[in-house]
């Protein structure tokens, strides 16, 4: 009994000794978070407003579905030691922005701690968004507005106008889709002057008080229905990436 | 059954499973080395593609600044050597030669402010950054791939098999120290 049970056992340690060796984890991509569910936005430094982040969410929603193409924003408070280039590039391939076969992703990182912002386009999209243009995004419609701390309209404009970009590639007319703003360019330092808008304040509330008086505040429960409708709609399920992959195609800048 | 024939069926298992796992072994070496030349082949790419860039961001910088020769001088001195450049190290040095030459090309728009503000200026710096994040990138999977590679082949007991089949290991794609002028921390673990 004793002796048929030998090899067995030999069998056994051979195999503990041979596979052992070959278990090496490797790790990668250390001090990347996970996606959040709504996956378009990971909003981490806590600097969008809700209205920007369900305007992007329902946008890249659509986008995807259109297109499979996928438009994320992340922002971080801080990203650590490492450049912001090496950041995106594995924060890209670890969510696998994008459909795999395609790799049509596109992400916009705001590193709000270190004042510096990258996008970085995968392989697929690198044709349709060069480095240029990357570039020239982020100072038009950007950078203006992150200078004076704007980072949901900055965040939003770029968006929109990346997202024209990408529905172009797709032989899509971006201004064809009622839904979408057009990208409004930032510039240094102007605001709405004050007066416009307290008068602008003046003018709705006047509107809504004659909405209630005449129509029992129709108009104005519909708006907000409206609003909150749309509110609501990224909240189904889960998305992912899709396993696009970039090579460090886009562009950094700092404000 | 004899006790004898189950050593023989033990002993005649082991044989196999060696067999396989020799099968298995060669054959994951030679993905990983595909994997190191198929990351190496995009440095090359990028490399190129840098290559190709420069004649023209050399053009629009020489239109406001054309007596800053130096500089021009560095940058095809380095863009030569990399060309012939014979081995990944060399090409590694001449490389880092080349980014640090190109970094004092775009330097000098701080003094021109017309050049800094050109739209073409900027663009081809995007091109140039943009490329140069790439080969980051592609050098980074290429160290990667190579310390992976060059791992199994010294780890027991696939070095076993590398020695009977003749693998070599592969160089990594790293400028020498002298070369380094941003020493990227990242870097220091490959």
């Amino acid at each position: 009994m004793m002796r048929a049970i030998r090899p067995a056992k030999l069998i056994i340690v051979l195999l503990c000794l041979i596979i052992v060796p070959w278990l090496t984890l490797t790790v990668h991509g250390a001090g990347i978070p996970s996606p959040k569910p709504a996956f378009y936005v990971n909003d981490f430094a806590g600097v969008l407003d809700e209205a920007t982040e369900q305007y992007i969410i329902n946008r890249a929603a659509a986008l995807e579905s259109r297109t499979t193409a996928q438009l994320v924003v992340v922002t971080m408070s801080d990203i650590g030691e490492r450049a912001i280039e090496e950041y995106a590039n594995d924060l890209f391939n670890k969510w696998g922005i994008g459909s795999a076969d395609k790799d049509n992703g596109v992400l916009i990182l705001l590193d709000v701690g270190g004042r510096q912002s990258r996008i970085e386009v995968g392989y697929g999209l690198e044709g349709a968004l060069p480095d240029g243009k990357t570039g020239r995004i982020q100072d038009d419609y950007m950078i203006p507005y992150f200078k004076q701390n704007d980072f949901s309209q900055g965040v939003r404009q770029g968006f929109n106008a990346l997202l024209a970009e990408i529905y172009t590639e797709y032989g899509i007319d971006a201004a064809s889709i009622p839904d979408i703003e057009p990208a409004v360019r930032g510039n240094d330092g102007f605001s709405i002057p004050e007066p416009i808008i307290i008068a602008g304040a003046v003018l709705i509330g006047i509107l809504i008080l004659i909405d209630f008086k005449v129509s029992g505040g129709a108009f104005t429960l519909a708006l907000f229905s409206m609003f909150f409708r749309g509110g609501r709609g990224g909240g189904g399920g889960t998305i992912r990436g899709g396993g696009g992959r970039s090579g460090g195609g886009g562009s950094t800048r700092r404000w | 059954m004899k006790t004898g024939t189950k050593v023989l069926i033990a002993v005649a298992a082991v044989v196999v499973l060696l067999a396989l796992l020799v099968i298995g072994g060669y054959n994951g070496l030679v993905s990983k080395n595909e994997e190191v030349e198929r990351q190496y082949s995009e440095i090359d790419n990028q490399l190129q593609r840098r290559s190709d860039l420069i004649p023209n961001l050399v053009a629009t910088v020489k239109q406001y600044a054309a007596h800053e020769t130096a500089v021009f001088t560095a940058v095809s001195d380095a863009r030569a050597r990399l060309v012939g450049a014979s081995s990944r190290a060399e090409q590694a040095d001449a490389d880092a030669e080349l980014s640090s030459a190109l970094s004092r090309l775009l330097a000098i728009a701080e003094a021109y402010p017309e050049l800094k503000a050109n739209e073409n200026f900027i663009n081809l710096q995007d091109e140039l950054a943009g490329t140069e994040n790439r080969i980051a990138n592609a050098r980074r999977y290429y160290n990667e791939a190579a310390r992976n590679y060059n791992t199994s082949i010294r780890r027991f007991p696939t070095n076993i098999i590398a020695n009977l089949f003749g693998f070599e290991g592969v160089e990594y794609f790293q400028a020498s120290e002298g070369n380094k002028e941003n020493p990227d921390v990242g870097d220091l673990f490959n």
